[in-house]
């Protein structure tokens, strides 16, 4: 998305699916943005979504030899945060059929559905990317690539 | 007056789990951040057992402080819903009530923990809220 438009402040990563990263990137995150944004709780939603999205990929992605690519964008008037891991055709369209699902309607009352639901159940939840909707109110866009899923978290700023 | 109960703090990488008991209020204090990959293998336990322990002691208020947890993430909030989901079902007799302490300071806690209360209106209050 927007690659050929000017990016003010931009951070790239590239890393195995190792859980531990997470914590390590989203510390990061929340330190680059307070700086360069200036406002703690911006900067501490987009540090919550990124970390959601990579928990996510590194859940469903193809492979544990795959590699995880972060990358955050700054422009004018938003924040892209983007995470892209492989994925297969059947992970594909379960993510999909989950992203329609939870950008149909009310944030706060398919999240508190969500909740219910994974507390009676064993099943993975995928809470992640709703909770970046109700939370963070950031907007999210799916972007599918050949065997390859993108997920963007995208925060308007001032 | 409730009896003694048999809770203990539990400790992981960053997070730390305090419950103290004031006759029939039990408080826990959690602190650190949730981020590990499966929390439910140690949290959920945790939840259950705290549950047994404070209905078979006849405490009335369990009064969660979560003010010192930075970060959770939705594993974590899973655990914890789980658990008010499990108090809220139990017979008058056997109820408690639940009063988290949040920080508004705390992007996750200002949005997520008040969906609490909405959650089992009967048993949760929320408490200071103060920054």
């Amino acid at each position: 998305m927007k690659d050929t438009l000017p990016s003010t402040d931009y951070i790239e990563l590239r890393f195995g699916p190792r859980w531990t990263y997470i914590g390590c990137v989203r510390k990061f995150i929340a330190s680059f943005f307070l700086i360069g944004l200036a406002d703690k709780e911006r900067a501490e939603q987009i540090s919550v979504a990124a970390s959601e999205l990579l928990e996510n990929a590194i859940k469903y992605s193809s492979g544990d030899d795959s590699s995880l690519h972060i990358s955050i964008r700054k422009y004018d008037k938003e924040v892209d945060v983007c995470v892209r891991n492989p994925a297969e055709p059947r992970q594909i369209s379960l993510l999909r059929r989950e992203f329609a699902m939870i950008t149909s309607g009310d944030a706060e009352d398919i999240y508190l559905k969500r909740m219910e639901e994974a507390a009676k159940t064993a099943d993975q939840s995928r809470l992640g990317l709703v909770r970046i909707i109700y939370e963070t109110e950031a907007r999210l866009h799916l972007e599918v690539l050949e065997n390859e899923v993108a997920l963007h978290a995208i925060f308007p700023v001032e | 007056m409730a009896r003694k109960t048999a809770i203990s703090s539990l400790s992981s990488g960053d997070l730390k789990i305090v419950p103290a008991q004031d006759g029939d209020l039990l408080r826990i204090k959690m602190s650190g951040i949730v981020d590990m990959r499966d929390p439910q293998t140690l949290l959920n336990p945790y939840w259950e057992k705290l549950d047994k322990e404070v209905v078979s002691a006849g405490i009335k208020e369990v009064e969660l402080d979560v003010r010192g947890l930075d970060f959770m993430n939705s594993s974590g909030i899973i655990c914890m819903v789980r658990w008010i989901t499990l108090a809220k079902g139990h017979t008058p007799e056997e109820a408690y009530r639940i009063v988290v302490q949040h920080d508004l300071s705390i992007g996750w806690q200002k949005k997520t923990i008040p969906l609490f209360l909405k959650l089992a209106p009967a048993i949760v209050t929320l408490g200071g809220a103060a920054p």
